[in-house]
């Protein structure tokens, strides 16, 4: 299990980390969203021990991570700016991999290169952006560690790609007992692929939860009455969000589903729908209820 | 299972060494091509054994290997760091299972191996090609000193690695840790030394900081393009300070990369204070020169301070707009540059207060309770003759050409006696005086045309302090010190002390022979005669004006008379031979002039031996003939005639002759003499070319000698002097047409 404790990284005058706290279990894939400079990948690299930080820490099974070869040798991280070593090819990296990762396994290694079709001895300066991360992905996967961390994991793949990597990521998860963490914009990716989310804003977590929790923890009504009415009428129902036209008002609730339906009903509304919300739009109603406009979080 | 070292970790070591193959591998090749044309092309004049007396392929190799630890250090040291400058390649390299210790170290090792193997192969390829004679113990330690170069350039590299994030600001910072705390000392104490009116010893006031054996990359590199300092290498307490400095820039290194943040990958600096250090250094050599150039003429120069001060802001802007790229941000560090202001004042106004406050100190003869003479650190011909070429001095010229030389290590002019002539303490209550008094006077401000020559003195006080002087004396000073040196017994065993035969290979062996010669007969000799022939025939190169630097025995005061008159009381020398070798960790020189009247023996076994090389004779005769006959046209024709006999009233006289061909001028013979007439005469002559001609044929018809008492010498400087025992009848007209010539000037 990896823990972070009062997490704090600061840059010049900058904080990108403010006492975060969490807990990421093992053997799921946990996704962390949030907007531009929230600390997702600060996040990352605290974990991968790339960043020193400047209070907290951060553990894996209780071992600190910091300057720890043994807990780091369990960690593989893809950043989001892919490196190689001037003029390397697959193999030359996989041998650098190989040289200081114990489990780094050439067999996997072997398996992945074919299922990417990707070549392994060519010059990866040669290669596309897609196909630098699909590089980055193989090698971090064949070093065979207990974690992986993946910054921005789909940018720049197609598709086809897409889905091969997801598929990679659930299989290392089930049959490998992997934790995964992945950080990325695209929700609907993280939406498909990840068992748990966090959302970090301003260098906090502001929530963490199960994708299925998350999604029926908050939905939308759609009600009107008889009689004119406004917010106050719903007193003691938790809304993040609330819009009138006409009659009918959208409301967007985060409560237990079934408490709400019925405390409605009992108003006797002329119409009353229950509709569910996309992860997206959970997302920008959390953030919006942050203060934090939704075509900066979405741009 | 094998627990892993918490310092190192053998696969990344490995994957480093690899990573830096191809710089690795180009460098050496190049120091190793260096070497080796360098060995090559000097190797033809290991045979010839006529030879100017310096070993250069040893001082070339010195020069190339500094060069390529110094180049091929930073280089290979910022290419093994270089992944801290990008943030994405931070990424990998931090994320990598092991501690930083383990990266550093293995990095910093990959690197001093692939340094070490350069080394290594050059060091084969020249004792192979051009090292055969060297001393091996020297060998060794030249090797080891240029091992502690590498641990201080790789250190200091390292160290300017993990403080930067750009590359252009680590070669800087790595550039002014390595060069300018040893410039600063430098100069700092060239002005003390300047401001003391050259009274105090250069290095007196700061000691090792600026002693070049004790720097060996800043210091060694400076002098390197003149000469290796052969002292440095030699000294184990530099080794040890060298190693000791090495090993804590690599510990720094490693404090520092321990410490280092990711993020600071693309910034200048990672600490502002730093950045403002190394950018105060770039802007301050112009006005540390202006201060130097104001401390030598004892005046402000507006127009030159205005250039440099100007010169200086440049620099120091245009550093750090390259750094930090933007001009707003350079404009913000504008107000730092009051640093270099202040130091430059510093600099202007401590070293005159230093000075004084050193001055001061009581040196009144009452206080003295003794004084040695000491070598000065550096005297070397090759530092000091381009100087005195410069000025104009051409002494180099008097040099003889023919030097059977056994050369062991360096070119280094320490001689043999002096390590134990700055041991003897003259006590004599006149000389203490003499010193003192001059001392008094030389703070005034000396006159040149009185103070003749300078020594360099260890004063010990009555309170057991001592102080180093550089003490300027009058001609009367110096002729009374000479006086009371050479009375002075334990003043006369150390300078007639003989170096021991070094165990060289010679390439001939008749030089080896008669070389063991010499050295037997002076130590069959009582001190007394000793001494008289060490001090008259020891060959040295301290042809130092007055106050550009001290002598440090008799020897020197009888040498500059020779570069003074080139005459006096030090008679005429048929062969120099000169002995190098080592005494421990100290490498010396012991040059002799072979002089008839103070070595006889020696003057006849080599004789003898030129006598055995008379198959040449005829065709060197020819060859002067020729040259004569040609006098009249452009051609040159220097060569030498010697002439050392008994008169018939027993006294010695010793002549030379140098004729010279001066281009469309006139020929002329320059003519010295020593012996009873006591003749200091340096004249030249209108020279005919029949009177010349006509010498030759005399001389083809003579017998050869063998006897000091009576010969004439015929030298070219090409081959082997020929030695002629001349009738009574042919030497009468000799000196006869000797003496009709006529004086144009003396």
């Amino acid at each position: 299990m990896i823990e972070a404790r009062d997490l704090c990284k600061k840059f010049s005058q900058t904080h990108a980390l403010k006492n975060l706290s969490c807990r990421i279990p093992d053997g799921c894939v946990y996704g962390l969203v949030g907007s531009n400079g929230a600390g997702k990948s600060t996040f990352l690299r605290l974990i991968a021990d790339v960043y020193r930080p400047s209070s907290g820490e951060v553990l894996i099974d209780g071992q600190p991570v910091s300057d720890n070869p043994a807990v780091k040798s369990r960690v593989a991280f893809v950043p989001d700016d892919i490196y190689f070593l001037p003029r390397a090819s697959l193999d030359r990296m996989a041998k650098l991999y190989a040289s200081v990762y114990p489990n780094f396994s050439y067999k996997r290694y072997a398996e992945l290169v074919k299922l990417f079709c990707l070549n392994r001895t060519s010059s990866l300066a040669a290669f596309s952006k897609g196909m630098r991360r699909q590089a980055a992905t193989l090698l971090a996967l064949a070093c065979s560690t207990d974690y992986v961390l993946f910054d921005e994991t789909f940018d720049g793949l197609d598709p086809v790609v897409r889905n091969t990597v997801k598929n990679l990521l659930y299989e290392e998860v089930c049959s490998r007992n992997k934790t995964v963490i992945v950080t990325s914009h695209s929700l609907r990716e993280l939406e498909d692929t990840c068992d748990q989310l966090a959302l970090l804003h301003n260098g906090r977590i502001v929530f963490e939860s199960d994708i299925s929790n998350l999604k029926t923890a908050m939905f939308k009504i759609q009600v009107a009455f008889a009689e004119d009415f406004d917010r106050t009428k719903f007193e003691g129902i938790e809304i993040k969000s609330f819009g009138k036209k006409g009659s009918v008002a959208s409301i967007i609730v985060k409560g237990d589903r079934d408490a709400v339906s019925a405390r409605i009903k009992a108003m006797n509304p002329l119409l009353f729908e229950i509709l569910p919300l996309s992860l997206e739009e959970v997302f920008v109603y959390e953030m919006d209820a942050l203060g934090y406009s939704s075509n900066i979080v979405l741009g | 299972m094998k627990k892993a070292s918490p310092v190192f970790h053998a696969k990344y070591f490995r994957e480093t060494f690899l990573r830096l193959k191809t710089a690795g591998i180009v460098s050496a090749a190049i120091l190793l091509f260096m070497v080796l044309i360098n060995a090559l092309t000097a190797f033809g004049s290991f045979f010839s054994l006529v030879s100017g007396g310096s070993n250069t392929t040893l001082t070339l190799f010195i020069g190339n290997a500094h060069t390529y630890i110094l180049i091929a250090g930073m280089l290979l040291t910022f290419i093994a760091f270089e992944w801290m400058n990008r943030r994405s390649s931070c990424d990998v390299y931090f994320a990598l299972p092991m501690t930083r210790t383990q990266m550093y170290c293995s990095s910093i090792l990959a690197v001093i191996l692939w340094l070490a193997i350069g080394i290594a192969a050059s060091s084969a390829v020249f004792a192979l090609f051009g090292g055969g004679r060297i001393n091996l113990l020297f060998f060794a330690l030249i090797i080891i000193s240029l091992l502690l170069a590498v641990l201080i350039v790789v250190g200091v590299t390292a160290i300017a690695a993990s403080l930067t994030g750009i590359r252009f600001a680590g070669i800087v910072t790595a550039l002014v840790i390595l060069y300018v705390p040893y410039m600063l000392f430098t100069l700092f104490d060239l002005l003390v030394v300047i401001e003391a009116n050259g009274m105090i010893p250069f290095g007196d006031t700061l000691g090792i900081l600026t002693d070049g054996s004790y720097n060996i990359v800043a210091g060694g590199a400076s002098i390197l393009p003149l000469s290796p300092s052969g002292e440095g290498y030699a000294d184990g307490w530099a080794l040890l300070y060298n190693f000791a400095w090495g090993l804590v820039f690599l510990g720094l290194g490693l404090l520092l990369f321990n410490r280092r943040n990711a993020e600071a990958a693309g910034m200048p600096m990672t600490s502002k204070w730093v950045h403002i250090a190394v950018r105060c250094c770039i802007g301050l050599p112009p006005l540390l020169i202006l201060a130097f150039i104001e401390a030598l003429t004892r005046e402000t120069l507006a127009g030159i301070s205005v250039t440099f001060i100007g010169f200086s802001f440049i620099t120091y802007c245009l550093y750090e707009l390259i750094t930090v790229k933007k001009f707003k941000k350079m404009l913000t560090a504008l107000p730092w540059y009051g640093i270099c202001i202040a130091v430059f004042i510093a600099f202007c106004a401590l070293p005159a207060k230093v000075a004084d406050a050193e001055l001061d100190r009581d040196t009144s003869a009452d206080n003295i309770k003794g004084y040695s003479i000491q070598a000065a650190a550096d005297e070397s011909t090759s530092l000091i003759l381009p100087i005195a070429e410069l000025a104009g001095l051409n002494f180099g010229t008097y040099v003889d050409t023919y030097v059977p030389v056994i050369t062991d290590l360096t070119d280094s002019c320490n001689t043999y006696t002096d390590a134990y002539i700055k041991e003897v303490l003259f006590t004599s209550d006149e000389g203490i005086r003499i010193l003192s008094d001059a001392i008094e006077r030389n703070k005034t401000g000396n006159d040149g045309s009185i103070d003749v020559v300078s020594v360099f003195v260890r004063i010990r006080r009555e309170t057991g302090r001592t102080i180093e002087r550089i003490v300027s004396l009058t001609q009367q000073d110096v002729d009374r010190l000479a006086e009371i040196w050479g009375n002075d017994t334990n003043y006369m065993e150390a300078a007639a002390r003989i170096p021991p035969m070094p165990d060289v290979q010679s390439d001939d062996e008749d030089f080896t022979e008669i070389v063991e010669f010499m050295l037997d007969e002076l130590n069959d000799m009582p001190l007394e005669q000793r001494y008289a022939a060490v001090v008259n025939c020891l060959n040295f190169y301290s042809f130092y004006p007055a106050q550009d630097h001290a002598v440090t025995s008799v020897s020197d005061l009888k040498g500059y008379y020779d570069m003074l008159c080139y005459g006096g009381q030090c008679g005429v020398e048929i062969a120099t031979f000169t002995i190098r070798g080592s005494d421990g960790y100290r490498s010396y020189s012991f040059s002799l002039k072979i002089k008839p009247e103070f070595l006889p023996k020696t003057a006849q076994r080599y004789m003898e031996w030129c006598n055995s090389h008379s198959s040449e004779l005829d065709h060197q005769l020819l060859l002067i003939s020729n040259a004569c006959k040609g006098l009249a046209s452009e051609a040159e024709c220097p060569f030498m005639l010697k002439i050392g006999f008994v008169n018939e009233n027993g006294e010695r006289v010793d002549m030379r002759y140098t004729v010279e061909k001066l281009l469309y001028t006139y020929s002329y013979i320059s003519y010295h003499e020593y012996g009873p007439q006591d003749g200091n005469i340096n004249s030249a002559h209108p020279f005919s070319d029949d009177v010349m001609v006509e010498l030759i044929e005399r001389l083809s018809s003579s017998p050869l000698s063998t006897d000091p008492n009576s010969y004439v010498m015929v030298y070219t400087g090409t081959m082997p002097p020929a030695f002629f025992a001349l009738s009574g009848e042919d030497m009468e007209w000799l000196l006869d047409q000797l003496k009709g010539l006529e004086v144009i000037a003396s």
